[in-house]
């Protein structure tokens, strides 16, 4: 691949000590450009930018408009200097250099017809800062855009071993898409390209200016697509995500999100009673209850802190409170479970209950095993005397094992719960 | 990609720390209380661990410690970027209903499906926007990364805030039964 570069740069007619020096700096400028875009695709920018450190994602990011917008001017040059015979074997040659090494993120959908070539490196610093202080200019001119279709801003993952050829080949490679798209702005390249072999600066950046070949549908394609890349991203990421419609995908992101949201939030419940040790009774178990409830969507674990007998006393009274729990469990299972917080009662699994009531002494109690695992069915929610009876998650059974291991006060109390 | 067990160990010691600094085994607080004190502790983590390379994390230390009443952080660096930030969420916004009022009457009754998606999509761009700490300043496609990196740094979070409870929350019974 190397030679292959080589003798394209030989090849490259118009001119050839120029040729050199813009290969130099498409080399040291590229990489910056890739970096910030080919990012999301393979490596996601957090991930480089984590390993590679904060600043230097931070740095690379400015970057890319304006080597973008290097490269064209530069490619612009070169391609109407009369190299558009030269420019199709080129294309030819990286297509085929494209399909032995590289891991193409899906190119050939822009004009050029090749894979993208993800240029990551570790370009030195200097280069890029020497490239950024010639080519600031704050418009990125339709003709970077047409630079980026070209490329396939599918970030591929980085192959780094093929930049070197990579760097030489791309910029030729480029420039034809460049070319194609844009047909308009060779007039006034071509005035700007007379400039020279390494035109100062200023007359690119002028260069670019006069470009502005639609402009606005440009950037929006090179928005789309960076926008598709990172959908397609996220596509991967969250689970059912067999969608193509971009606003449905939004919906389960958001859902995902808010999903995740909700499950540190109820595990930020629940390490109450692990990192709190013995905390008292009614605050742990209660707590817990709540945690391991929200957690599931279901009832968890009750506790009776009252010491009533729930099934003895005032029978009529607890129906009432029954019902309305099932009510509520049917709306929002945080205020079930806080209303039955504040009666001083808890939800129970069955079997646990039967427990309670079965034994004797907290001893026979410690020594159940069953007490260590999820006791009741799922989403047996009923009224009446069979209880309100819910899955548990091992956690809360856990929890609810501990803790009425731990406090014998609410077992002897407790007898029978506030299960009905 | 970022569930790397790296970040989940960063995160857990960070959590265990905080949580210790905090103070939460003590008995004394109530259950909000503990909660909010255990969630706080989670999210500090989460954003430490995660660093200030991605913009989220960045704004979510900086609600948590604007959230601290007692520690006056400086974060000066935080709210010069908050400011900036609404500024050009401002403009966002009133571009967007600007650009949301305008196009429906001018385009034709064909394109009005075109529409309507595009105006479906920004309605969950905007939910998004809320969900994702930071999101308000950012434009649609950082928009998209920060939420990848998020949702991946939350599953980590979640994962070893599980760990931890399964942790803790086990071995209890068998030294209770000793007793």
């Amino acid at each position: 691949m190397q030679p292959n570069g080589r003798e394209m740069a030989g090849g490259d007619g118009g001119s050839g000590p120029q040729a050199d020096d813009f290969f130099d700096q498409m080399l040291s400028t590229l990489p910056s450009a890739w970096a910030d875009l080919g990012g999301a695709g393979g490596k996601s920018p957090w991930e480089l930018s984590a390993s590679a450190g904060a600043d230097d994602h931070s740095a690379q990011a400015p970057f890319g408009d304006d080597s973008s917008a290097l490269l064209t001017a530069r490619l612009r040059q070169h391609q109407i200097g009369g190299d558009n015979k030269s420019s199709s074997p080129v294309m030819l040659q990286l297509s085929d250099l494209h399909r032995h090494g590289l891991a193409g993120g899906g190119g050939g959908e822009e004009g050029g017809g090749f894979s993208p070539l993800p240029l990551f490196t570790d370009r030195s610093a200097p280069a890029r800062e020497e490239m950024e202080g010639g080519f600031k200019s704050p418009n990125a001119t339709g003709g970077d855009h047409a630079v980026f279709n070209g490329f396939g801003m599918h970030g591929a993952a980085a192959v780094q071993q093929q930049f070197g050829q990579g760097g030489s080949l791309s910029p030729q490679s480029m420039g034809a898409p460049a070319a194609s798209s844009g047909g308009a702005p060779t007039g006034t390249t071509s005035s700007a390209g007379g400039g020279g072999a390494a035109p100062p600066r200023q007359q690119r950046v002028r260069a670019r200016r006069g470009q502005a070949t639609d402009p606005h549908s440009i950037a929006e394609r090179l928005r789309r697509e960076r926008i598709a890349e990172r959908m397609k991203s996220l596509q991967e990421l969250v689970p059912n995500a067999n969608k193509t419609d971009k606003a449905s995908m939004l919906d389960e992101i958001i859902d995902y999100v808010k999903f995740l949201q909700l499950q540190v939030k109820v595990l930020s419940m629940s390490r109450l009673g692990g990192a709190a040790g013995m905390a008292p009774l009614v605050a742990s178990m209660s707590s817990e209850g709540n945690s391991s409830g929200g957690a599931k969507g279901s009832a968890a674990a009750k506790t009776n802190d009252n010491g009533e007998n729930g099934g003895g006393d005032g029978g009529g009274g607890l129906r009432v409170t029954e019902h309305q729990v099932a009510k509520m469990m049917e709306e929002d299972m945080g205020t079930a479970m806080q209303y039955l917080q504040g009666k001083g009662l808890c939800l129970m699994p069955i079997s646990l209950a039967s427990a309670i009531s079965s034994a004797t002494s907290s001893a026979s109690l410690l020594s159940r095993p069953s007490l260590r695992h999820p006791a009741a069915a799922v989403g047996q929610l009923q009224d009446g005397n069979s209880g309100a009876a819910a899955a548990t998650s091992p956690a809360s059974a856990n929890g609810a094992g501990g803790d009425d291991a731990r406090a014998p006060v609410s077992d002897d109390g407790g007898a029978g719960g506030a299960k009905q | 990609m970022q569930g790397s067990k790296q970040f989940k160990r960063a995160i857990l010691k960070n959590l265990v720390l905080g949580l210790r600094k905090r103070g939460v085994a003590s008995r004394d607080m109530s259950f909000h209380e503990r909660k909010s004190a255990v969630r706080h502790a989670a999210d500090a983590a989460l954003a430490a661990a995660r660093g200030t390379a991605p913009c989220w994390s960045r704004s979510l230390a900086a609600e948590l410690s604007r959230g601290q009443d007692a520690q006056l952080r400086p974060a000066t660096s935080a709210s010069e970027e908050y400011t900036p930030r609404k500024m050009t969420m401002c403009k966002r916004i009133s571009r967007r209903r600007r650009s949301i009022r305008a196009r429906p009457k001018s385009k034709a009754t064909a394109k009005a499906a075109d529409v309507l998606a595009r105006v479906m999509v920004r309605r969950r761009t905007r939910a998004l926007r809320d969900i994702v700490p930071g999101g308000r300043g950012m434009d649609e496609c950082t928009l998209l990364g920060e939420t990848l990196d998020y949702a991946v740094s939350l599953k980590a979070q979640v994962d070893t805030m599980q760990l931890l409870l399964r942790a803790l929350q086990a071995p209890k019974n068998p030294m209770l039964m000793q007793q």
